[in-house]
């Protein structure tokens, strides 16, 4: 049951309040950047930030999640809100004071603000206790970068007694402070294939001793590409991309393999699957016709991410409610990127939302985009989050 | 004028007494390999095995190349014998008493035992210098592995009043002492091709925002192929590989260029510059199709070997006269190798003969190639080179 009474200007108001705090904690996690599953800084300023204010705490056993649950005593849903934790191996080159100090790691996906943004919420939220009902869980996840981090906590029961929920995304290439969404397929899923194609190598005078794999190698990234135009309804999405190709080490000797790896996106299961097989036919079928033999393997990455239509319509009526129709836009079309809060939303109904942070002085098309060295996150759009987070619990 | 009568048994003999020297000197000269256009340890063993023979010997100006001259004071035709110097970038791991001292250098194309083969001769030469006519030119070569040492020389005058010229090549996989030749090409040109196809990098996932060059790259391979197949002459002999293709880092990464390079080889100068023609066309003409440039470059390596007919024909029969008819052969098809004494063939009449140095307790099918880094050379042949250049100067 829809309640926006409680949404508007006074949550805003409460959401800007604690600006300083959101501000101070992305830029300590900004600092002191951490990857994969184990981020035992970041998870020790995010207990002390939660410190005091009544929540149950649960800390990962196979990670260094955090699982924070607020319960108002009254009956009513469980909304599930994630913020993930985990930098970029990437070294950062914008410098500030609060510049990455480990050389080779930075949060250039905004994961800083959202651990910041989730734990104010967690602050507003537990302070108007009184106007909320049923239970909240802050999930805060390590590993959302390629190491399935939601994947482990879902093992460990985080979506145990959930009803739904909700995330966050910033994106420097959204206008500072507008909120986007969209029912259904959000954002894709990527695995990734490898194949090495195995001939016989040899002199390069002397072809009709070897077995040349580059020929097969180059005839299966042409065929690749014409199976996603062949084999995928045209109505649907997908994308194969041989992102690098490598045989050989000089001009005159034949190698006796070559390599070939990339991408898979769609926007729907049935699409993947096709794709996943198709790569795998086409592989084979090209090397057996250049008598070669080939071995493929295609590695699971991110599920698509799809949002629950319903709850994708409910952050677009809280967000308006909340910031105004200006505010809000609903999303053309999917992104190409994955998430892997996917794996949540394979579980619970619920959505996610991104939330446009681009700098000031920078135009939102032209913005070091997210895993950029540059990218920058413009904080005074923060408030906009803590507010969305708090008011999508709020909601019931 | 052809005169026979000085080649035989005696001759054979007087080279054969030489065999302790050449022997002592090759194995010197294998134990300190050099490489490339300046071998100054190598120059000094040769111009102290040269000293007393009343040569007179010039060094070279751009390398350490050796020319020496023996003028018999009556009138005739100058011949140039060659011998080569250089050793190959190579770690020798056969083990032997003259075993290379230089890490990573090693003999492994014989160009010691032509060094050596071509002093005795030398020596044998000066001995009898009443029994022949004209001057005979020794030429000691530097840089012949891809440093195209012939041409500096030539550059220096070497080929100045020579009438015709000679060269030996040790191969280990023909029989031990066997002498071998044919007329017209003998060995193959090699140039190498080296093409970037230049696109826009960017995500995997955003190729509409990129423009990708591996499809092109892999495009071309084809296109390259198919240049042999199409654009030359069905009875000529031509050999075009893609021996390495590099592209890309990751999977999820579009890059901005691609490598290919390769080697061409052809028997035909005629062939030889329509292919370079082709690679140029394929490589542009596909990279323009997918919205791409690219940058191309054919390197020139050496030219076709090219043996005069009559001096071929020549050095079969003083070699049947030396060794009897059972110890020539004359070869039917040519070599898909490369040698830079084609410089000289292009400029003066004159043929390269293979000799073959195969181990005693190998097959010349399973010997180690020359260019391995278990190449041996069998010198219980020697003599029969030594006698050969001996005799290919004094026939006049």
């Amino acid at each position: 049951m829809t309640n926006l009474a409680p949404i508007g200007d006074d949550l805003l108001e409460a959401a800007r309040s604690h600006q300083d705090a959101t501000i101070e904690l992305r830029r300590s996690i900004h600092a002191d950047p951490e990857l994969g599953l184990q981020l035992p800084e970041t998870q020790k300023k995010l207990l002390e930030s939660l410190t005091g204010l009544g929540l149950d705490i649960t800390l990962g056993e196979s990670t260094t999640s955090v699982v924070a649950d607020l319960d108002t005593g009254r009956p009513g849903p469980t909304v599930l809100l994630r913020g993930d934790m985990d930098a970029l191996p990437l070294q950062e080159d914008h410098v500030s004071d609060f510049q990455s100090r480990h050389d080779g790691k930075m949060h250039a996906c905004g994961h800083d603000a959202h651990v910041a943004m989730l734990a104010s919420a967690a602050q507003l939220l537990c302070e108007n206790k009184d106007e909320l009902t049923g239970k909240v869980r802050f999930m805060f996840q390590p590993g959302e970068e390629g190491f399935h981090g939601a994947k482990y906590m879902i093992e460990e029961g985080v979506l145990d007694g959930v009803d739904r929920a909700f995330a966050i995304h910033v994106s420097t290439n959204i206008r500072n402070g507008l909120i986007t969404t969209r029912g259904g397929s959000i954002m894709a899923s990527a695995d990734r294939f490898e194949i090495t194609v195995h001939g016989r190598g040899g002199h390069a005078s002397a072809p009709q001793n070897c077995v040349d794999p580059i020929p097969a190698a180059a005839a299966t990234v042409t065929a690749l590409h014409t199976m996603v135009g062949r084999n995928v309804d045209p109505m649907r999405s997908g994308l194969v991309t041989v992102a690098h190709i490598e045989a050989g080490t000089t001009n005159n000797i034949i190698p006796p393999h070559a390599f070939m790896e990339g991408t898979i996106r769609t926007l729907d299961e049935t699409s993947r699957a096709a794709l996943a097989e198709g790569v795998g036919r086409v592989a084979q079928g090209t090397a057996l016709s250049h008598g070669c033999t080939c071995t493929h393997e295609v590695i699971p990455g991110y599920p698509v991410t799809i949002n629950d239509p319903e709850q994708a319509t409910l952050a677009g009526q809280v967000t308006s409610a909340l910031l105004g129709a200006d505010n809000f836009v609903e999303m053309p079309r999917a992104r190409m990127g994955a998430e892997d809060f996917s794996y949540v939303l394979q579980h619970v109904p619920g959505a996610m939302a991104f939330l446009g942070v681009c700098p000031d002085d920078q135009d939102p098309t032209t913005a070091a985009p997210n895993h950029s060295n540059l990218m920058r996150v413009n904080e005074s759009g923060l408030t906009n989050g803590v507010a969305l987070y708090a008011a999508m619990a709020l909601v019931g | 004028m052809t005169n026979l009568a000085p080649i035989g048994e005696d001759l054979l003999e007087a080279a054969r007494s030489l065999q302790g020297e050449t022997i002592e000197l090759r194995r010197s000269i294998h134990a300190e390999p050099e490489i490339g256009l300046q071998l100054p340890e190598t120059q000094k063993k040769i111009v102290e095995s040269l000293t007393g023979l009343g040569l007179d010997i010039t060094l070279g100006q751009s390398t350490t190349s050796v020319v020496a001259d023996l003028d018999t004071g009556k009138p005739g035709p100058t011949v140039l014998l060659r011998g080569d110097m250089d050793a190959l970038p190579l770690q020798e791991d056969y083990v032997s008493d003259f075993q290379s001292k230089v890490d990573g250098a090693m003999h492994a194309c014989g160009h010691d035992s032509h060094v050596a083969m071509l002093a005795s001769a030398a020596r044998l030469l000066s001995e009898n210098k009443d029994s022949f006519t004209g001057k005979v030119r020794f030429m000691f070569q530097p840089g012949e592995e891809g440093y195209h040492g012939a041409k500096y020389m030539i550059e220096e005058g070497v080929l100045d009043g020579v009438d015709r010229a000679f060269a030996i090549h040790v191969v280990t996989n023909m029989p031990n002492g066997l002498l071998s030749t044919k007329g017209g090409a003998l060995l193959a040109s090699a140039d190498r091709f080296e093409i970037t196809v230049h696109g826009k990098g960017g995500h995997a996932s955003a190729p509409h925002h990129c423009i990708d060059p591996i499809p092109p790259a892999a495009a071309m391979v084809g296109g390259l192929h198919n240049i042999v197949s199409r654009d030359i002459d069905p009875s000529q002999s031509a050999v075009l590989t893609v021996a390495h293709i590099e592209a890309g880092t990751t999977n999820n990464i579009i890059p901005a260029s691609a490598f290919l390079e390769g080697t061409i080889r052809t028997f035909d100068e005629g062939v030889r510059s329509k292919i370079k023609d082709a690679v140029s066309r394929v490589a542009h003409g596909t990279s323009q199709a997918h919205g791409c440039t690219c940058t191309s470059e054919v390197i020139s390596g050496y030219p076709v070997t090219i043996n005069n007919e009559e001096q071929a024909l020549l050095t079969s029969r003083v070699a049947s006269a030396l060794v009897g008819a059972d110890g020539f052969h004359m070869a039917e098809d040519p070599a898909l190798a490369a040698e830079d004494f084609s410089y000289v063939l292009n400029q003066v009449p004159g043929a390269m003969a293979m000799m073959g140095v195969c181990p005693d307790d190998v097959s010349p099918a399973e010997a180690a190639p020359n260019h391995s880094n278990f190449m041996r050379v069998n010198e219980s042949a020697f003599y029969n080179g030594v006698g050969l250049y001996a005799a290919m100067a004094m026939v006049g």
